[in-house]
């Protein structure tokens, strides 16, 4: 008698946690290293529920000297939010200009993945397969994995058939790795998967960048004007050449080398 | 019908037939259908099609309402895979003909269990986050037109130079500036700021929260500032360098010339500034040769400096040195890091510097002293010749990971030699001073990070410096001190102050779990003065007397015990930090063969609070208690001539000294909001101090210190930034004011009290325009009040306009003007000035010309008014003329 009721308790104790497919979100992390204008790393998560992802900004370290820590001193009050629906193919993504949250509309990527590659890798514990593909200027490798059938990814990039896990691109600029993944039940979810609210307004892609441009212009005037008099000031020099910029044009530019106001 | 057209029906039937039988045979399959799963459509399900081989071929996904469609696949056997998170995967086998134009094919999928136990971690180690430096890309602010660095740090946003290059992150102010990670100078930076060319220098980096000792990072609470400059990959491990020559009329030149070489192993960077514009190259000697750093660990003794009595002054308040500044000054500086090995690290430093200057001043005083009223008038012109020679060595190794050895050994000679011709009332006198100063130290630390959080430093250090005067004045005009001595013509005093120092410190710093950091300091200090003044009376050369009461021999060591504590409480948004130091005195004092001891024991505490309301608003605020032991210069028992006509003595005794203080800080915003505010009050109650009691006589003066209860002194300040968009010009509001309260005694009066008031409102404001032109507008009004039987007050008021022109990178111009306004004075009280400077850059090439034009107005002396609380002054001061440069760059 004793002995069944040990089993018994064995075995309750012994059964894996499982959920059933409704009640679980996912929850990958990722670390990124980018080497545009200078040696930066990121920390985001990426959580996914069904149809719809957010890929959410951590921590933000550039690291120009060894043995110190740098964070950009144009620091935001909360994270930068990516927000992709794959049923109604949006991408919204929240920013801030001058401490106010907008929400922005952006085109949703249409990458076309070559997936002909037969190479495979090993990802945290996955096997990925390779895929090629171009967005706004630069070639991006992708390994995603088809035992993690959805087809989110990190950033911008996803339309895979398997969650992509690793990105690298041509340049060797840009390295994102996933670090984590796990299922989790939706009780513990705490980040955001609905879009915000409290946006002041919502505008579209090229507007807000043009709308940062200009703060950021402004910024740069208001702290002129304070520097002590010793300080001479001559025109502002504004580098628009796009080599180190992340996305290097838009869909909406007639050709890729004009530099349009667009950071 | 005819037999040809039933052949020709066939043939095109049979052709048409052909055609489109192969058009259907070569013919494209879709592949549709839908996916649900036991409760309905299923969305974003994954549909792969692979061949044979497992390859994927194509893809897709299932739309809102489960559908899917794959199109154009060519005939073959394949395997259709549906797969989604949660479900089971479903493999179909499928064989596509020529004939197949859609295959449908419906799917459910059935849910599946997904484990929540798994995590899958890859073994990458994340890196800790410390929030404490800021990079500014230079690009913004920059136009190329910067000559040094310090002209390119003065452009950076947050940093803020002063007239005399001392560079400030807010208002703290810099530990170093560090070249691509390495440091020459140390607190001495300005050498450094002053000299380099800018040109080299790609990126700043202000680095907050600066530990100073690597192994102290993150376990002192530092609020150190230092700046990194990371060079131009152009300008790394090779040899370069720059000459700027600069000449004009009557003898104006200066020569500039920097050669430097930074490698991974070695950094060299030698310069040298030779100029008769009135530059100081070496931004301020001192700073060079014994930098002063507060609360950085593994540091004592920064303050012990031996004493000199007499100081011929040159200075003049309210502008620019290089105004007034006759000089001829040549400097070479020649300093170098070596790195041997990984572990160790060696920074030689040496400079040369020969300055020649002359000064010139006019003064009239009118003093009203307790039943004497006189005027004074005194045309004084004087010549300094300073020679300076410093070496220093530094070395620091890396025992281990945890351990590491400092030892700095500096040995510094300096000569100075001054001469002044003075009219004063008539009466030719000439003044000759000869000082020579010797100075070593020598320092060593030992540091251990025997745990994560914990660290041990201990310290040693051994100074031992001399200051030899020796003083002469042609005049006889103590008659009424010595009436016996009638032949007296002329007098001299010979005076020195060797000064040893050795100290050592323990200093254990803990930081724990919940951030709060424990300091504890157990140490001790010894310094021996000895103080020695022969004051003489000579007729011609034939020495007459040593009088009694002017003469010292005094030798006065202090040794101080000392146990310090500190614990800083780190609660979120509050931090309180508590101090106790404790100290048991042993003082001996030798004055003229009376000796005294005294064993005094006193315990100083002191509370801090900080609290950061929130991200815009910050409180910091002090309040502390100290007790001073009284220094040399304090305790000597006769008079000591400190000026051609004035006597001092200490108290011959011992004195500690009380005060109370109390300091509260408001910020409010950053310095990139729009609005952005910083007010500040400091009140300090000096329970007992040392004042004066003097006679104030025409030809002389004596004052001897005496102890009083009760000075105060009182500061409110409040800087105000606001940026107006619509005219991109930022406003600046500096409003202070100070009061003082004293109290001492002239001409045997009773304790009188002397009150002085200062107020100070500042207004500016700056265009940050985008394109060629700039202006920058400003006026600043002080007024001073000193009360004591009688009120006597003045204001001042500065002005100036500046307009930049940078109509390229190749040429830019500038041009600055100023007016002073001195009130009191009846006439010639407003003076104007007009300084210009335009560049050329010639393109593509490594040579650069230049126009300089300072005091276009040709304005000659500046006078202006001054109270004290005997007296009030109207001073005039000679200017450097008008000069125009022609100046010439090459880089190499």
């Amino acid at each position: 008698m004793k002995n069944i009721s040990l089993l018994i308790f064995f075995l309750i104790v012994s059964l894996p946690l499982t959920a059933q497919p409704d009640a679980v979100y996912t929850s990958v992390n990722y670390h990124t290293k980018l080497n545009l204008d200078y040696p930066a790393e990121q920390y985001y998560t990426l959580v996914f529920k069904g149809n719809r992802s957010s890929y959410i900004e951590k921590e933000y370290i550039a690291v120009p000297i060894p043995n110190s820590k740098t964070v950009d001193y144009t620091n935001h009050e909360e994270s930068e939010i990516f927000y992709v629906n794959n049923v109604e193919k949006t991408l919204h993504f929240q920013e801030y200009i001058d401490s106010k949250k907008y929400l922005v509309t952006a085109n949703f990527p249409k990458i076309k993945w070559d997936i002909t590659s037969t190479v495979t890798d090993t990802v945290l514990g996955h096997l990925c397969n390779k895929a090629v593909g171009n967005f706004r200027g630069r070639t991006y490798t992708a390994w995603y994995t088809p035992e993690i059938p959805v087809p989110f990814g990190p950033w911008k990039l996803q339309g895979l058939p398997g969650l992509i896990l690793k990105v690298t691109d041509s340049l060797n600029q840009i390295d994102i790795t996933a670090t984590r993944l796990e299922f989790k039940t939706l009780k513990t979810l705490d980040e955001k998967l609905d879009l915000p609210t409290d946006y002041k307004k919502i505008i579209d892609e090229k507007t807000f960048l043009d709308m940062r441009f200009a703060s950021r212009m402004e910024q740069i005037q208001r702290i002129r004007a304070t520097m002590s008099r010793e300080a001479k000031l001559g025109p502002i020099n504004i580098k628009t050449d796009r080599t180190n910029r992340w996305e290097k044009f838009y869909e909406w530019e007639t050709e890729p080398s004009t530099p349009s106001k667009s950071e | 019908m005819p037999k040809t057209t039933c052949k020709n029906f066939a043939q095109t039937s049979i052709i048409a037939v052909m055609l489109l039988y192969s058009y259907f045979g070569y013919a494209q399959t879709t592949i549709s259908g839908t996916v649900t799963d036991s409760i309905g459509a299923l969305a974003s399900v994954n549909i792969l099609l692979k061949d044979n081989s497992n390859a994927l071929v194509t893809y897709g996904f299932s739309n809102v309402n489960g559908s899917y469609a794959i199109e154009d696949i060519d005939s073959g056997t394949y395997v259709l895979e549906f797969s989604a998170l949660g479900y089971h995967t479903k493999k179909l086998s499928i064989d596509l003909t020529a004939e197949d134009e859609t295959v449908q094919f419906n799917v459910v999928l059935h849910e599946k269990a997904m484990a929540l136990d798994e995590v899958f971690i890859s073994a990458e180690k994340p890196i800790s986050v410390q929030k404490d430096t800021i990079t500014f890309k230079t690009k913004y602010f920059i136009n190329g037109t910067e000559q040094t660095v310090e002209e390119l740090l003065e452009k950076i946003p947050g940093l803020n130079i002063d007239s005399d290059g001392k560079i400030r992150v807010g208002n703290q102010e810099i530990e170093k500036i560090m070249v691509d990670g390495d440091d020459f100078f140390e607190k001495g930076y300005k050498i450094l700021s002053k000299n380099m060319p800018a040109y080299v220098i790609d990126e700043v980096e202000v680095l907050k929260n600066y530990s100073n000792n690597h192994l102290l990072k993150g376990v002192e609470d530092s609020d150190k500032v230092a700046l990194n400059l990371k060079l131009d990959e152009s300008a790394k491990r090779i040899w370069f360098g720059n000459i700027q020559t600069s000449l004009g009329n009557d003898n104006f030149y200066e020569l500039k010339g920097n050669l430097m070489n930074f490698g991974k192993k070695n950094k060299y960077y030698f310069l040298t500034n030779l100029n008769s514009i009135g530059k100081d190259a070496t931004g301020d000697i001192q700073n060079l040769i014994n930098p002063f750093r507060l609360n950085d660990p593994g540091h004592i003794g920064d303050n012990q400096n031996a004493n000199t009595l007499i100081n011929l002054s040159a200075t003049q308040l309210d502008f620019k040195k290089s105004r007034t500044n006759f000089n001829n000054a040549e400097l070479v500086s020649l300093n170098a890091i070596f790195n041997p090995t990984e572990k160790l690290k060696i920074k030689a430093l040496g400079f040369f510097n020969w300055d020649e200057t002359n000064f010139y001043r006019k003064t009239t005083d009118v003093v009203y002293a307790n039943g004497t009223d006189f005027i004074n008038t005194e045309d004084y012109k004087l010549r300094k010749k300073a020679k300076t020679a410093f070496g220093k060595v530094d070395a620091t190794y890396n025992i281990s990971e945890t351990e590491m050895l400092e030892s700095t050994t500096k040995y510094n000679i300096s000569t100075y030699q001054d001469d002044s011709n003075l009219v004063f009332n008539g009466l030719n006198t000439t003044e000759n001073l000869n000082d020579k100063n010797t100075r070593f130290d020598q320092s060593i630390n030992y540091t251990n990070k025997f745990k994560d959080k914990r660290v041990l430093l201990l310290t040693g250090r051994l100074i031992d410096e001399n200051t030899p005067q020796n003083y002469s004045v042609n005049q006889f005009l103590f008659q009424d001190l010595f009436p016996d001595e009638s032949t007296a013509n002329n007098v001299k005093q010979y005076s020195v102050n060797h000064m040893q120092f050795v100290g050592v410190n323990a200093h254990l710093l803990d930081k724990k779990e919940n951030e709060n950091l424990l300091e504890l300091q157990l140490g001790n200090t010894f310094r021996k003065d000895k103080l020695n003044t022969t004051f003489s009376l000579y007729d011609e050369n034939l020495l007459l007397e040593n009088p009694t009461g002017y003469q010292n021999r005094t030798m006065y060591t202090v040794n101080d015990l000392y146990l310090k504590s500190k614990y800083i409480l780190d609660l979120n948004t509050f931090k309180i930090i508590g101090k106790l130091d404790l100290h048991q005195l042993f003082n001996e004092l030798e004055n003229n063969e009376h000796s005294d001891n005294q064993r005094p024991f006193f315990v100083n505490p002191s509370l801090g609070l900080d609290w950061k309301i929130n991200n815009k608003n910050k409180v910091t605020s002090t309040y502390s208690y100290n007790t001073t032991n009284v220094g040399v210069l304090d305790v000597y028992s006769d008079y000591v001539l400190t000026s051609f006509r004035s006597f001092s003595k200490g108290t011959s005794g011992f004195n500690q000294l009380d005060a109370s203080s109390i300091m509260v800080n408001y910020m409010f915003g950053n310095w990139s909001d729009r609005f952005f505010a910083n007010t500040f009050f400091v009140y300090t109650k000096n329970h007992d101090f040392l004042s004066t009691q003097s006679i104030v006589e025409q030809n002389y003066s004596q004052s001897e210190k005496i102890r009083i209860h009760d000075r105060s002194f009182f500061i409110i300040s409040s800087k105000l930034d606001y940026y107006f968009k619509s005219i991109s010009s930022n406003l600046k509001l500096d409003l202070g004011y100070t009061k003082s309260e004293f109290k001492n005694s002239v001409n045997n009066s009773a304790l009188r009290q002397v009150t002085s008031h200062n107020y100070s409102y500042g207004l500016e404001l700056r265009s940050g325009f985008k394109g060629f032109f700039n202006y920058h507008l400003g006026t600043k009004w002080t007024t001073s009040k000193i009360e004591t039987t009688i009120t006597n007050s003045f204001t001042d008021t500065i002005s100036f306009l500046d307009l930049t022109f940078v109509l390229s990178e190749i040429v830019d111009v500038q041009l600055q003007s100023e007016r002073y306004y001195f009130g009191s004075l009846t006439s010639k009280n407003e003076y104007y000035f007009l300084d210009f400077e335009a560049n050329y850059q010639f393109v593509e090439s490594k040579i650069k010309i230049g126009v300089t034009g300072k005091n276009l107005l040709n304005t000659k002396q500046f006078r202006k008014y001054t109270v004290s609380d005997i007296s009030t002054s109207s001073i005039e001061y000679r200017l450097l003329p008008r000069y125009i440069l022609l100046k010439l760059e090459y880089r190499f």
